[in-house]
């Protein structure tokens, strides 16, 4: 196999639940060396399940929110097992050193020297607490890239604010924005694309960094705040506000300007298609496939204004249609006629599509520890560097023998020392619960 | 990105907005429309509500700092000039859809003979093989096949849509750090690359759990439900005086909360301190009107301040009024005032990122239509003046 693109670029994260290291599964999948900095004297909260023995009840509520673990309902090693810190972390290694004491500051510092990249997403004071500013890191390797990721920046009047990504997407308008149009705004959802997109802003903006360092030799801080990365993703009705003071609230599933526009009920159990017409074409080719029956015929309709403002109307037909199709069916008679309709798709039937299927995105991993299962692939394909999944998730301390010794070049009495001060270890301590 | 090549091709908003933000980071843009403009032109909104292809403040938000000329790539001549663009860039980013760029006779292959260093970039809906590949879509039709849409929302309804552009403008992001992936490759090997990027593959690794639940499906066999009450008991948003504030409370907050309501008997409360208490709709409705009454009267920036004391996960649920009113964004520079030649000064989102030695910047407001035509055509491919009317009057450009 062709040497992936970013093979020879090294990236230590100090990362909690998405944002943070989602970024830093990008650049392992493309070929970065991914470690993972984390402690067996602290177990992430979400990130790795933060129990040490999860009770059956809690595993069962996890899997029926749909964050499942591998052997359903693991009696070992539970924090290697779950979907939601799995999902991210192939193609990674994990070491393990508990950088609140000075020797094992030292220990990572040693790792900076070695390193190009470190990420991290924790609270600033947080990493300022442990001394872990770009400044330091600077003084151990002049060329470091620093990246982190607050919620709302390293300064300013929120910057010590608490937030998950649901809280900063309030923050940020999507909360207004997003969800039913008829219903008070804590009947809506809780869905979030700031995390995701933080990640990618990570990957260009460290690739821009290594370019800026291979030319200059200087290395940077960057800073993404989740916040302020997803503002962007709001322009249009931020702009509406700007320039017309029109303060613009949720359209659910309708859309600025096309109309029918909208996630219909089919057949079967829970099943929905989103359909889209876009022009008087596409409308003509909707009415075609429903086999042009008589309400289409309504002046009104006629034209893409009378759609937008009668399509609640529209709306209703529709759904009495799609309800007697499956949604693969309504995808099927409406792209024959060239309308956007596409199924929504429950976790199930993604693995099963044909055309996912054909194009190979699910990746099948072999993991010594927790057998055979297909995970999710890469975002996007490369012609000259065709890619797979090279590693299963890295299982807590994996990494240590890599990183201490080969890496770090420790010898045997300093591996021990640090085992027996509780810094190399591949099981939490005792003392979490 | 400073001497890098970055070619627009649109259509549309996820290329535009790839190399938007390639352009603010030092990249030369050159954007290339259709003689009628791109279609985004046509997008709103309008200053003024008045539509005009040089008055969407969308358009003018996505194309900052490019370039822009008209080229009809339909004729032949037309496509020998897209040829010299292609050979003149260094990263090409299209979405004109699966095949088109064939159509017009530029595979990859024929694009990597005059140019082997191009990172070309092509973003469609479903990608460039598999039997959707043709299949016709907007925004939603990627997000509901590949993206969280099925959990999105309440069990008894249809799955919600995310915001109108958010996926679209998500798919040109990651459109870009790919592209970055590639180009990182290119200058240290010379040999350029072909990306094929599918809106609905960026949706299907979307770590915003889509991404987990399609990993714990292969663990367990169990699709996961469509379910508003995630966070759990004392889980907002909740309504105050001015608005809606969001507090977390679950099993991770709930005692955090009871402590901002100065409820702290509620924590011991034998109804609240079990898991299936904590489930229970009764009990969840309870804790809710409890935090509703000692919401009643105060502003949400005020209750924000004070779940921020309490160590409450929290946010407030801001409007765009909101959003533009607030100084912590004016004060991190988060705004950019562009002047446009036919809207004058307009106020956009300006630095999503900080990079501290190579910072963002604005060097030029969005192209009004074919206004670089005689500068890229002329001082760029060498074409004099006499050429350039002939090729206006042939409608090439």
């Amino acid at each position: 196999m062709a040497r992936l693109p970013l093979e020879g670029i090294r990236v230590l994260e100090i990362t909690v639940v998405w944002a943070g290291p989602h970024s830093s599964q990008i650049l392992a999948d493309w070929g970065a060396d991914v470690i993972r900095v984390e402690s067996t004297q602290f177990l992430g909260t979400t990130t790795r399940t933060g129990l040490m023995k999860p009770s059956r009840e809690y595993l069962q509520v996890m899997m029926e929110m749909g964050f499942g673990f591998a052997g359903k309902y693991p009696k070992v090693r539970a924090w290697d097992r779950g979907a939601l810190f799995n999902t991210h972390a192939r193609n990674k290694g994990s070491m393990t050193v508990d950088v609140t004491r000075e020797e094992g500051l030292e220990v990572l510092m040693d790792l900076v020297s070695k390193a190009d990249v470190f990420i991290e997403n924790n609270m600033p004071d947080t990493m300022k607490k442990l001394g872990l500013t770009y400044a330091e890191l600077k003084k151990h390797n002049p060329g470091i890239i620093m990246v982190r990721m607050p919620a709302f920046g390293l300064e300013g009047k929120y910057h010590r604010y608490r937030s998950w990504g649901q809280h900063v997407e309030g923050v940020a308008g999507h909360s207004w924005l997003k969800g039913y149009r008829d219903t008070d705004i804590s009947q809506r959802p809780e869905s979030n694309q700031s995390d995701a997109g933080a990640a990618y802003s990570a990957v260009m903006a460290v690739l821009m960094a290594i370019r800026h360092r291979r030319r200059t030799g200087e290395g940077q801080l960057i800073e993404i705040p989740l916040c302020e990365n997803f503002i962007p993703y709001l322009a249009a009705p931020i702009m509406d506000y700007t320039m017309n003071g029109r303060v613009r609230s949720s359209l659910g599933n309708a859309h600025t300007s096309m109309a029918p526009h909208g996630v219909y009920r089919c057949k079967g159990d829970d099943s929905w298609v989103a359909i889209s017409v876009g022009s008087d074409a596409e409308w003509e080719g909707l009415c075609r496939a429903m086999g042009e029956p008589d309400w289409v015929q309504n002046r009104k309709f006629r034209t893409v204004l009378g759609r937008w403002q009668n399509q609640e109307e529209i709306d209703v037909k529709l759904g009495e249609w799609t309800g007697t199709l499956t949604s693969y069916e309504v995808m099927d008679r409406l792209q024959a006629m060239g309308v956007a309709a596409a199924p929504v798709l429950n976790e199930a039937e993604a693995h099963a599509d044909p055309h996912i299927k054909t194009r190979e995105f699910f990746e099948r991993v072999d993991d010594p520890d927790l057998g055979v299962h297909d995970h999710v692939g890469f975002m996007w394909k490369m012609k000259k560097t065709p890619n797979a999944i090279r590693k299963p998730p890295a299982h807590l301390g994996y990494g240590n023998e890599y990183v201490y010794r080969e890496l770090l070049g420790y010898d045997d009495y300093h591996y021990r020392h640090l085992e027996e001060e509780g810094h190399i270890g591949t099981e939490p301590a005792p003392h979490i619960p | 990105m400073e001497g890098v090549k970055v070619l627009d091709l649109g259509v549309g908003i996820p290329p535009a907005n790839a190399t938007r933000l390639l352009g603010c980071f030092g990249a030369e843009v050159i954007k290339v429309e259709p003689s009628n403009g791109d279609p985004l032109r046509m997008s709103g909104p309008f200053l003024g509500d008045i539509p005009h292809s040089e008055t969407s403040g969308f358009f003018q938000y996505l194309n900052v700092n490019k370039r822009g000329i008209t080229l009809n790539v339909e004729s032949r001549r037309g496509r020998r000039i897209l040829k010299d663009l292609i050979c003149w860039a260094d990263i090409m980013v299209e979405g004109l859809g699966a095949g088109v760029m064939e159509g017009l006779g530029l595979t990859y292959g024929e694009m990597e003979s005059v140019n082997p260093a191009l990172v070309a970039v092509s973003i469609t809906p479903f990608g460039q093989s598999g039997p959707y590949r043709e299949y016709k879509s907007y925004e939603i039709q990627p997000y509901a096949f590949g993206g969280p849409m099925y959990f999105t929302g309440n069990p008894e309804r249809e799955p919600v849509n995310a915001a109108n552009n958010v996926s679209d403008l998500h798919t040109g992001l990651a459109a870009a750090s790919a592209g970055m992936v590639a180009f990182h490759r290119a200058e240290a090997t010379g040999e350029g690359d072909y990306i094929d990027i599918a809106a609905a593959e960026v949706q299907l690794g979307n770590i915003d759990r889509r991404a987990a639940k399609l990993l714990a499906y292969s663990y367990t066999g169990v699709v996961g439900d469509r379910n508003l009450d995630h966070m759990g008991i004392g889980s907002g948003p909740f309504p105050c005086a001015d608005g809606y504030v969001n507090l977390l409370g679950g099993e991770f907050g709930f005692d955090r909360v009871c402590r901002l309501v100065g409820r702290e008997d509620l924590m011991e409360d034998p109804r609240f301190n079990t898991p299936e208490g904590r489930r229970d709709p009764a009990n969840i409705e309870e804790i809710s009107g409890i935090i509703i009454s000692w919401l009643y009267g105060k502003s949400k920036l005020e209750v924000w301040e004070m779940a921020q004391q309490s160590r409450v996960l929290s946010g407030v649920v801001n409007t765009t009024e909101d959003l533009l009113n607030d100084d912590h964004f004016w004060e991190r520079g988060m705004w950019a005032k562009v002047n446009h030649p036919v809207t004058g000064e307009m106020t956009m989102p300006g630095k999503s990122l900080k990079m501290f030695r190579t910072p963002w910047q604005l060097r030029l407001a969005a192209p009004t239509l074919g206004q670089h035509n005689a500068e890229v055509y002329c001082g760029m491919l060498g074409y004099s003046r006499e050429e350039i009317s002939k090729l206006r009057q042939a409608g090439v450009i």
